[in-house]
């Protein structure tokens, strides 16, 4: 559906089946002109989504909350967890550009302090779940029969319990904290990646350059490395993408019922929670955050979106 | 068609139980004695120690659980003094259900309508505004929605109840915020289903036969962009059910998921397993409805789906 | 086109059939009648589990156990007044009690019988931590200790219709102690009957109290109804009482604004300023401390344990703290400063507040910080140590049950005072009853705890007598003989000035060294609908008192 050398005109199909007689020492050349593909694949994603402004303005917003996420708390000359009586509750200003809390804290100092645990936590996580996701996927498509039945029946049982059940049962048992929120997340979301990666590993290994490659001697590590990864990574990149926003929102439905990052440390989803409590008498505590987490998860939607129009053979013209 | 049933209930059965083994061992991983602590009473500790046999061998307990829950029997509380899990469940499950209920049908009417008003006007104004409000949906937090709807139409225009879960009016607030996030993903594969299906042969054969457009739009279009739309109705089930957990705290409804979210709170470990099963065999059983449904509806489901 | 008509029929049916649901469903939540009963609706922050008076002690459920139960007697408005008891003698030695009953009936139409207090008296003994309160009892901490049978406790039924109450001191607040709901009777019948569930349904209780208990769903509400057998029945003027359990104090405050609940706690002085200004605030005088316990024995570990044990440690921290500071600024004056356990409105005796009679008062902790003072002592500490800097101190527990992130709640300026003299602190947020959990014996699991107390009787000993070695209703006590033997000796005094004197003595003695840090008292502010009438407020027990109050709308 994606990567298929077929879909890209006759030509490479023909030399594939010429080289399918060459000598093995020959297999270099297969693999440049795959990999030529591949760039051209990406240099034309990359053109569709440039013309995406949406999906490019998301990705504007992400960078640069990255950036203000790493030199943010470091602009103002406040500590995020440094209480100061004799400053509560100010409204945003040119001293606390977004005010304060009812300990005095520096809101723009939180807010991406915050940042930094939250994106951290939902970029670590969708990337360790991806990683696990295209191992046992390739592994579960590669290997098929009864390893392929047993890993995928494992994956029936994980689908069927929400995530946040499990993320809940996960915390309950380690406790609170950010390695184990990580830690939950990668352990419980790999599912849907692994799904992925074994269907398209499973139409892969029929398709005519697996079997030439195979033919040629080559191991199945590098089967993997040098021609189902690369093959598969759209598919990875705009799934990994949606997954960041749901590690996102379930930090901070975790911090919002107390299981989540413990003070002084802060989160989008912490600050999220005691600004509702603050909302009638001090809204800017509220919406500052609220709309911090809302415009990441718009972006990432945006980009996720972007990623998958782009990377879609069905929507190329 | 026999066989995709039989094939559908082994697979559930299956991972009943591969669930209810990984809970109890789930508890058995809890740091320390999970039934330990000055507050709970010798007498319920020692009923709870006989429940699960956790003098006994670890097989043998393992059997006694088993037995258990096969019973239907999930045990006592830990926190709440007295009260039993299977009892916490019938009590607070209707209220979810009725919650769920009316979430998923706002979210079916509302999310379809929006995606069909999009499609029809793709690439026009009312397209992107359905976009908009569609991400919007999908980006504000649950609780953030919650709280400003609890402010606006409670306190400030005082239109409706703020909390609770009584009468009729008390519904609408939680199941529109339960909805919302459910509406917004029907609405993005409504308006795809849509726009797959208005450029299908058979439309354009409709159109050639010169039916007028009301009509191939209504009984064309949308009949047939609403058939994929039943394949995300499992996990929007799934979704209804976790959003439920913060909807019901916030509007101090009596759910299970009030339930689920409290139990967690005390670490009251013997209703947090109660409650992961029970949402577990809920979810499979839905699943397997929306699969049976799926099979009838569809007939090719019958020759491709094994 | 054949599948589009295929999918037409059984789609179709399926939507109607969910559409003929939900109608079905709104008709059936739909509320038809209204009629003009007297409603009092109440809000409670925390989950009803148990309405047993012996299992669980929380505001939230003596809300409910002092309406539907009646004690011996009950206090209202600063007034004692009969209850279960129509009449009763003192001895004059002040340590035999005779209370003599009522003709009363229980909900289920069986008589309240001497018996049923008996039977209450020594449950709670046996299951009740919080029970350590009626230690004056004769043999009431030897039963809780399981040294002494059921039949030798100091309570005793001769008849029926005759209660006879033991003690062992003559304590002069007894009267009010014994009109708690925890000394309300109880059924032997249906403890029995109901085995683990006793309490836990609204079946499994009878009421005996001014109202019945008729509805209980959990985690959403508690329907009381007036008793029309009640004693005082012509007196009690509501005919229903309602009781939401709602978890999040937005939510509470937003119902009251839309006059769903009859009165709100205001939770700064900011909202209750807003409330001033409508004419809906009450204030009025209530007792109550929140204060920091160190647990002294450092969780088994012995370099924790020294530590934590030493006085010099407990006092670096509490001239660190900022009582007033943190009042004014983040409380918006919402609270008084505590230097001593006590709240200076307390009375001790006829005429006299406990701060018109203490000399303790900034004597030992004070109210603004003294970060010059909190650096000697913690110098002396780190020399006990023989370190060289605070880094060297290990990391120590705080334990709280409120979010630490809530910047209402002193957790969080704790931990800012912490931080700020350089201690290495890993918060354990321990929600609901987890909190109990750790805090309680055997477990202790704790360096430092957020806690709190409120006065079960309008009496300095409530505040100190928790702390004797042989109390099981808190975590670490004191643990020291002389103030053990202080307090005892308060008890034993019958001339009340020099009861005082006593008490004064023990409370300069734990202010001082005691593992235990006052921070604040608190100030009571209420916003109460217009249509209320008559709601009363108590500085002990229960603070809000709803039940002779009327509704006028």
């Amino acid at each position: 559906m994606y990567v298929i050398p077929e879909n890209k005109g006759g030509g490479n199909i023909i030399k594939h089946k010429q080289q399918l007689f060459t000598p093995l020492d020959h297999s270099e050349k297969i693999e440049s002109v795959l990999e030529t593909e591949t760039i051209a694949f990406w240099s034309d994603v990359w053109r569709r989504f440039r013309n995406n402004k949406p999906a490019l303005i998301g990705i504007i917003i992400i960078f640069i909350f990255v950036i203000f996420a790493i030199i943010g708390p470091l602009m103002v000359p406040y500590q995020y967890d440094k209480v100061d009586l004799f400053s509560t509750y100010k409204n945003p200003s040119g001293v606390h550009w977004f005010g304060t809390d009812a300990l005095g804290r520096d809101i723009w100092c939180r807010v991406w302090t915050g940042a930094r645990v939250s994106l951290f936590i939902a970029i670590v996580s969708a990337l360790s779940q991806m990683v696990i996701g295209i191992i046992v996927g390739s592994i579960s498509g590669l290997s098929g029969g009864k390893i392929d039945m047993i890993i995928m029946r494992f994956v029936d049982i994980l689908i069927a319990i929400p995530f946040l059940i499990w993320v809940s049962l996960f915390m309950l048992v380690m406790g609170p904290g950010i390695l184990s929120i990580i830690l939950a997340f990668s352990l419980t979301q790999w599912k849907g990646m692994a799904r992925l990666v074994r269907g398209e590993t499973l139409r892969l290994k029929e398709t005519e350059f697996a079997i030439a490659a195979k033919s040629m001697g080559a191991s199945t590590w590098r089967l993997i490395r040098k021609h189902i990864f690369p093959n598969v990574l759209p598919v990875v990149i705009v799934s990994t993408t949606f997954q960041v926003t749901n590690a996102i929102f379930g930090e901070a439905f975790l911090s919002y019922i107390g299981l989540g990052i413990q003070p002084p440390m802060t989160s989008w989803g912490k600050l999220v929670a005691s600004g509702i409590a603050e909302m009638r008498s001090f809204p800017f505590m509220l919406f500052i955050p609220a709309i911090f987490i809302s415009l990441t998860m718009l972006s990432l939607q945006l980009i996720g979106d972007g990623l998958r129009d782009a990377t879609d053979p069905k929507l190329r013209q | 068609m026999a066989k995709y049933i039989l094939n559908r209930l082994l697979v559930a059965i299956l991972t009943m139980f591969v669930l209810t083994t990984a809970t109890f061992f789930l508890l058995r991983l809890v740091p320390g004695d999970p039934f330990a602590g000055p507050k709970v009473i010798p007498e319920i500790k020692e009923r709870l120690r006989i429940h699960y046999g956790l003098d006994k061998p670890l097989a043998e307990q393992y059997l006694i659980y088993m037995g258990n829950i096969l019973r239907g029997d999930f045990g006592y509380s830990l926190a709440k003094r007295g009260h039993r899990v299977n009892e916490v469940i019938k009590d607070a499950f209707p209220q979810s259900l009725d919650l769920g209920i009316r979430a998923m049908i706002t979210s079916i009417i509302f999310g379809i309508f929006f995606g069909i008003i999009a499609a029809l006007n793709r690439g026009k104004p009312l397209d992107y505004l359905t976009v908009v409000l569609v991400l919007i949906g999908i980006s504000v937090p649950s609780f953030v929605v919650a709280a400003l709807l609890q402010y606006f139409f409670g306190v400030y225009l005082k239109i409706l109840p703020v909390a609770r879960y009584d009468t009729f009016w008390h519904t609408l607030m939680p199941s529109f915020a339960l909805s919302l996030g459910t509406m917004a993903v029907l609405a993005r594969y409504m308006r795809a289903s849509m726009l797959e299906v208005m450029t299908a042969d058979y439309i354009k054969t409709a159109r050639a036969k010169g039916l007028r457009n009301t009509q191939i739009v209504i009984h064309h279009q949308i009949r047939n962009a609403l058939f994929p739309i039943l394949t995300i109705l499992g996990p929007a089930i799934a979704m209804v059910l976790t959003g439920s957990f913060i909807i019901e705290s916030i509007f101090a409804i009596p759910g299970l998921g009030r339930h689920y979210v409290l139990a967690m709170q005390n670490l009251d470990y013997t209703l947090v397993m109660g409650l992961t099963l029970f949402f577990g065999f809920f979810l499979i059983v839905m699943n397997l409805l929306v699969d049976f449904m799926y099979g009838i509806i569809d007939p090719r489901v019958r020759y491709t789906r094994k | 086109m054949m599948k589009g008509l295929y999918i037409k029929n059984n789609l179709f049916k399926i939507v109607f059939g969910l559409l003929l649901i939900a109608l079905v469903f709104t008709i059936a939540m739909t509320s038809v009648a209204q009629t003009e009963e007297k409603v009092f609706t109440i809000p409670t922050n925390g989950g009803l589990d148990n309405l047993d008076p012996r299992v669980l002690l929380s505001t939230a459920h003596a809300v409910v156990q002092y309406a539907i139960f009646e004690s011996l007697v009950r206090t209202h408005d600063g007034e004692l007044l009969p209850g279960m008891a129509e009449t009763w003698e003192i001895s004059d030695d002040g340590m035999t009690y005779t209370f003599h009953l009522r003709d009363a009936k229980w909900s289920d139409g069986k008589p309240v019988t001497a018996g049923d207090f008996v039977h209450a008296f020594v449950r709670m003994f046996e299951i009740c931590p919080a029970s350590s309160i009626f230690d004056d009892i004769k043999n009431g901490a030897q039963l809780r200790a399981g040294e002494v049978t059921p039949e030798e406790l100091g309570v005793k039924a001769p008849d029926e219709k005759t209660v006879v109450i033991t003690l062992k001191n003559p304590v002069p607040y007894f009267m009010g102690l014994i009109g708690l709901h925890l000394g309300s009777p109880g059924r032997e019948d249906l403890a029995i009957k109901f085995g683990d569930g006793y309490g836990a349904t609204a079946e499994s209780l009878a009421s005996c109290g001014p109202f019945i208990l008729t509805e209980w769903k959990h985690e959403d509400k508690v329907v009381m109804e007036k008793n029309p057998d009640y004693w005082n029945a012509d007196k009690i003027k509501l005919d229903k009482v309602v009781v939401y359990i709602l978890p999040a104090e937005q939510t509470q405050r937003n119902m009251f604004d839309n006059g769903e609940i009859d009165y709100y706690i205001p939770r700064s002085e900011a909202e209750a300023v807003e409330y001033e200004a409508e004419g809906k605030l009450v204030r009025y005088v209530r007792g109550g401390i929140r204060d920091l316990h160190i647990n002294k024995h450092g969780q088994n570990d012995p370099v924790k344990a020294k530590i934590l044990g030493n006085p010099n440690f407990m006092k670096a921290i509490s001239y660190a703290i900022d009582r007033q500071g943190y009042i004014d600024n983040v409380l918006q004056g919402n609270g008084l400063p505590a230097t001593v356990q006590t709240p200076p409105v307390t009375g001790i005796y006829p005429g006299k507040t406990w701060g018109e009679v203490s000399t303790n008062y900034g004597k030992y902790h004070p109210e603004t910080a003294d970060l010059a003072r909190s650096k000697a002592y913690m110098d002396k500490v780190l020399e006990d140590m023989g370190y060289s800097s605070v880094d060297q101190l290990p990391e120590f527990d705080f334990l709280t049950s409120m979010d630490p992130e809530d910047p209402k709640d002193v957790a969080a300026y704790l931990l800012s005072v912490f931080t700020d003299i350089g201690l290495k602190i890993n918060v354990v947020y321990a929600t609901g009853k987890q909190y109990y959990n750790n805090l309680y014996k055997p477990a202790l699991a704790y360096d430092f705890a957020r806690a709190g107390w409120g006065p079960d009787y309008d009496d300095p000993h409530t505040y100190m007598g928790y702390w004797t070695s042989s109390s099981m209703d808190m975590g670490v006590t004191f643990e020291n003989p002389e103030f053990d033997a202080l307090l005892d000796k308060a008890n034993k005094e019958t001339d009340l000035v020099k009861r005082a004197q006593i008490l004064n003595q023990a409370e300069a003695l734990f202010s001082d060294i005691a593992p235990c840090i006052p921070i604040m008292h608190f100030k009571g502010a209420l916003a109460v609908q217009p249509w209320v009438k008559g709601l009363t407020t108590a500085i002990s027990g229960l603070a809000i008192d709803y039940i002779y109050s009327d509704i006028v709308k």
